[in-house]
């Protein structure tokens, strides 16, 4: 676990799979984390968010994370930042 | 070759020249709708937020003002476009800010339990760049997305005053006036199957004659139903099919006396919210919301600037520009009687 600005950095990680894949598996990590009470900070590879369609990305994340919690807006903060790695984090 | 070569044409014929601002246009769009999202978001959020702790006939009867409105950039490069975007238009137009926040400020805001938001005239809102917008993010050239993927260009904070009194709103002393006031013309209006005349014959005759004695001397009036009494009482908020009469007195209370008629009879009464009731010729003091029937022809003489529960008040002795006194005359009031059966011979 690494300490950095805006939290505590719980998982860290880079596939070589299709952008959609790769979105796929960090919304399928979110949702593990979000069973518990923490909030957290996802992060997202700006080349992946382009790659992205609006659509796909709803459905992915939105669509799949939207019934753990009512408001889950105020629990996950996502961000696009310019690293090639997703990461999840704690938020304080 | 292109087609156009091989006409003849030159590339470099066209006089016409396009200015690319759609890109800026596509921008400012894109801004004010973000702007508006997020500011009414902001002012529901506070507004729902301190509605809970009125009742709901406080917030039907109120409403809120916006204090103030800061929008934040979420980031460094929304900062530098916004500014930019800003800045620019400022240089033509000096009052550019101002006019595009207009568009973006709702003229009010409602939430689902009913309350309101008003916002002033002259608001203006405040852009202003917090951390976020310089530092934290710039070093990854980051920035935030919804859960839906749309970039989150802004943070709005607003908060709010009041409550506030509605100015439409009627206090408990004019709606009860004014359903006196409607009472008194359906049954005016509305003729009786009965007696065709009935409804024309109160309406003519039930005309209260005051005299008033105050400040400004002795005064005649001649007045229609229902009537309130009392000192700016023109003024003080009552429903506007009332009649009123001002007294220029001392101790007088701002709704002194009501006169209404009732299935053609006449009474007057002391509201409750009259802080000093009045005392007639005979000596008795009226008690609050006590109704005093007004008798035909008669003359009721009140004098006011007489504490409650005072009954062993002696008459007053004061001046008239202290203690006013009120007359009260009813012009001859005249009604069908209900038709008494008769043997048939």
């Amino acid at each position: 676990m690494n300490a950095r600005a805006g939290g505590d950095v719980l998982c860290s990680f880079k596939t070589s799979a299709e952008p959609e894949i790769e979105l796929l598996a960090f919304s399928l990590e979110l949702r593990k984390l979000l069973k518990s009470d923490v909030n957290l900070i996802g992060r997202i590879p700006k080349s992946v968010f382009h790659e992205v369609s609006a659509s796909i990305f709803q459905e992915l994340i939105f669509d799949t994370l939207s019934p753990l919690s009512d408001k889950l807006e105020d629990r996950l903060h996502l961000e696009v930042h310019s690293s090639e790695f997703f990461e999840i984090a704690i938020r304080i | 070759m292109k087609f156009k070569q091989w006409l003849g044409i030159s590339q470099n014929e066209s006089k016409v020249t396009t200015f690319k601002s759609s890109a800026t246009d596509a921008f400012a769009d894109s801004i004010a709708l973000e702007l508006k999202g997020v500011s009414t978001e902001a002012v529901k959020q506070v507004l729902e937020a301190r509605e809970t702790k009125y009742m709901k006939a406080v917030l039907d009867e109120s409403y809120f003002v916006l204090d103030s409105l800061v929008i934040t950039p979420r980031d460094r490069e929304i900062a530098q476009k916004l500014e930019e975007f800003l800045t620019t238009h400022e240089a033509v137009d000096t009052h550019f800010r101002k006019k595009f926040f207009e568009q973006v400020i709702q003229r009010e805001y409602r939430s689902s339990r009913g309350s309101l938001v008003r916002v002033p005239a002259e608001f203006e809102v405040t852009v202003q760049l917090g951390q976020d917008s310089l530092e934290s993010l710039s070093a990854e050239e980051g920035f935030q997305v919804n859960l839906k993927g749309r970039r989150i260009s802004f943070f709005a904070e607003a908060s709010l005053t009041g409550p506030l009194k509605r100015e439409n709103t009627q206090s408990p002393m004019a709606k009860a006036m004014a359903q006196v006031a409607s009472s008194a013309s359906m049954h005016r209006a509305t003729p009786s199957p009965s007696a065709s005349n009935y409804s024309q014959a109160p309406h003519a005759a039930s005309q209260l004659e005051v005299v008033l004695e105050d400040k400004r001397g002795l005064t005649n009036h001649v007045v229609d139903f229902p009537m309130v009494i009392g000192r700016e009482v023109a003024t003080s908020g009552i429903a506007q099919n009332v009649n009123t009469l001002n007294v220029q007195s001392t101790y007088v209370s701002r709704n002194q006396i009501v006169v209404c008629e009732l299935l053609g009879d006449a009474y007057y009464f002391v509201p409750e919210s009259a802080s000093l009731s009045c005392q007639r010729s005979d000596g008795v003091v009226l008690e609050k919301l006590k109704l005093y029937p007004l008798a035909k022809n008669e003359t009721v003489e009140l004098r006011c600037g007489v504490e409650f529960n005072d009954s062993d008040a002696s008459p007053l002795q004061g001046s008239y520009a202290d203690f006013a006194l009120i007359q009260l005359r009813l012009q001859g009031i005249s009604h069908d009687k209900t038709p008494r059966p008769r043997a048939v011979p």
